[in-house]
């Protein structure tokens, strides 16, 4: 048996309801606990050096109620189960719609006039630095229980056809071909190694799930729920990512925990 | 005494007593008066050795339109941008250090003036002779480095054309140069990349005549391109790393920086559109006691910095930001000032 606990913010919902879908399947293998808040109580979640994740003793009466209504408890002992599984850090997305949008990459086809010609190592090196800043601070590596992070669901490809200006930059970058695509995979190797040398690992978004623009293909979009209330999200929610996206994302995570644990009793023998 | 002596009007600041000795430790005292005002509309370039990258941060958080226009986005971290020459000058030109590679540089940007042995190599790696710090791990082929190049003299061009003042500390007199064409580099072949061959390469060490005439060959430059141009100078208050003139570091270093002040004073009193900012003196002031400098003797402390661009600002109606000098941690060998990217500390290297 396995042991999980998946935290983050309301792009657990995903993931939870997806477990309510196939835990019969793999209940007697893997024990999977959620911990999860919407903002804001999200980002007041906080690490105690004991391990244990939650709002702290002063919090808001509000996020307290909250954080109590979506699990049962304020807080959870992380270094409970094996593996602790957070979703939800920054997926780049916007950092790297950015980089596409101002910057040449010598090599990478024709300048385009986008801005200024870099090189392939100083983009990458912008990546890379941009990674190190996204890390888990130090509390987390002293966790018992082992680390891995997803980044957060990238934005539905519904997001190009939005009139929200706020989505103007990625709906750009996502339009010039598969460069957004090309960046962001190069930021999720990028932030892997950077986990990896701080003793984490990273759970990236399965291909299966992305659009040639790299951005989330539409139909992952479609029909998903709050962590709140599972209710359902508008339609001009990109952002959050339904069951059927969620199941993806467990299965990936079970595979590798899987192939993990193999990896691990083969060197034992 | 009856007689009137020329001195005998002057105010306390022409005296040493009471403008120096006489003056609180650390304090700059009215060093500085400004021939014009820079405003926050002011479009300023800004060039030069290491020390300049100073004067660029501190209008910068003044407010000042510092130009830039070979950006990265502002989401790209500080210190990433900075270690691949972007964020430092007004283009990717990376620390001029001398008027002559100035000079060089902007002919090469308005009047296709191609210097020679424009790449060098570093085992599999290339670099831009002219500028050999700005891509740290080199590139991939001498294409891509003309290819750079061709993208940066554009990017140079432009700052040009939008430049009202124009910002140039004096860093060094010593120089190497192509025998043959008597091209300029920034570093010493071998010391980056490039390979020494003294059939190829002569050491220079230029006098205040030839400093003068390079900026003044500048400044005309310049004012073709803006008739209004204005010209804000300063000294590098930083000593020389290594000299290969021959004489003693530190007498090299007083000779250069005696010559580059000296040239600075007669371009000030020669044309009404050049200014000069003694922070070179606020730094090497007796009245600094040595503060200004790091335990190496030749790093400028962040406190340095924060004096005399304060003296700057404060000259020109700005309210300084000393702690924003500060910022932006960059990986550089030891005894390097903290915010500035100096290649010419590369050299210590070679010292035994």
């Amino acid at each position: 048996m396995t042991s999980v606990t998946i935290i983050g913010s309301s792009h657990v919902a995903a993931l939870k309801t997806a477990w309510a879908r196939i835990s019969a399947e793999l209940s007697d293998r893997i024990s999977l606990r959620f911990f999860a808040a919407p903002q804001p109580a999200y980002g007041k979640l906080r690490l105690e050096p004991c391990g244990r994740y939650g709002l702290p003793a002063d919090a808001d009466a509000k996020d307290a109620v909250t954080v109590e209504k979506v699990n049962g408890a304020t807080s959870v002992d992380l270094n409970a189960a094996e593996h602790v599984v957070w979703v939800s850090q920054n997926s780049a997305l916007t950092f790297c719609a950015r980089l596409v949008n101002k910057l040449d990459v010598y090599g990478d086809g024709p300048a385009m006039e986008r801005g200024t010609l870099v090189s392939r190592q100083a983009f990458s090196a912008f990546l890379g630095a941009h990674a190190e800043r996204a890390l888990p601070s130090a509390a987390w590596g002293q966790l018992k229980a082992r680390l891995m992070v997803t980044l957060t669901p990238r934005l539905s490809e519904t997001v190009t056809g939005s009139s929200d200006p706020t989505h103007r930059v990625v709906a750009q970058a996502a339009a010039d071909g598969d460069r957004l695509q090309r960046a962001l995979s190069q930021y999720e190797q990028a932030y892997a190694q950077a986990l990896a040398r701080n003793g984490h690992a990273l759970l990236p978004q399965p291909v299966d799930t992305l659009a040639a623009n790299g951005l989330t293909a539409a139909a992952h979009c479609e029909g998903s729920v709050r962590l709140r209330d599972n209710s359902a999200h508008p339609a001009e929610d990109h952002a959050h990512m339904n069951t059927d996206f969620g199941e993806r994302m467990l299965r990936a995570l079970f595979d590798r925990l899987a192939g993990a644990r193999a990896a691990a009793e083969h060197q034992m023998t | 005494m009856d007689q009137a002596s020329p001195y005998s009007d002057l105010p306390a600041r022409a005296f040493w007593r009471t403008g120096v000795a006489a003056r609180a430790p650390l304090d700059p005292g009215d060093l500085y008066r400004p021939r014009f005002r820079l405003g926050k509309g002011t479009r300023v370039m800004t060039a030069g050795s290491c020390f300049a990258q100073h004067v660029g941060a501190a209008l910068r958080d003044a407010g000042v339109q510092v130009i830039d226009t070979e950006t990265v986005p502002k989401v790209v971290a500080d210190a990433a941008a900075r270690r691949y020459g972007y964020r430092l000058y007004s283009a990717r030109y990376g620390n001029i250090y001398t008027a002559r590679h100035l000079l060089q540089l902007l002919r090469e940007a308005t009047e296709d003036h191609a210097p020679a042995l424009p790449v060098w190599q570093r085992g599999e790696r290339f670099f831009d002779a002219q500028r050999p710090a700005v891509e740290p791990d080199g590139l991939a082929s001498a294409d891509e480095v003309m290819a750079h190049r061709r993208a940066h003299l554009g990017c140079v061009t432009r700052a040009l054309r939008q430049a009202e003042v124009f910002v140039f500390t004096f860093g060094l007199t010593e120089a190497w140069e192509h025998r043959e064409s008597g091209t300029v580099y920034p570093t010493a072949p071998g010391t980056i990349a490039g390979a020494y061959d003294p059939d190829i390469f002569g050491f220079r060490n230029f006098n205040v005549g030839e400093v003068l005439a390079d900026f003044q060959a500048v400044r005309e430059l310049l004012r073709r391109i803006n008739p209004q141009m204005r010209f804000l100078l300063t000294v590098s208050p930083v000593p020389l790393t290594a000299t290969a003139s021959g004489a003693h570091v530190e007498a090299a270093t007083s000779y250069s920086k005696a010559t580059l002040r000296a040239a600075c004073g007669v371009l000030y009193d020669t044309f009404e559109d050049v200014d000069y900012v003694p922070s070179y003196e606020v730094i090497t002031s007796l009245n600094s006691r040595g503060a200004y400098f790091d335990a190496n003797q030749r790093s400028v402390t962040p406190q340095g910095v924060a004096a005399a661009m304060g003296m700057f600002l404060g000259a020109h109606g700005f309210a300084a930001r000393p702690a924003a000098l500060s910022e932006a941690p960059v990986a550089l060998p030891e005894g390097q000032p903290s915010d500035a990217i100096c290649e010419d500390l590369l050299l210590e290297a070679f010292a035994s």
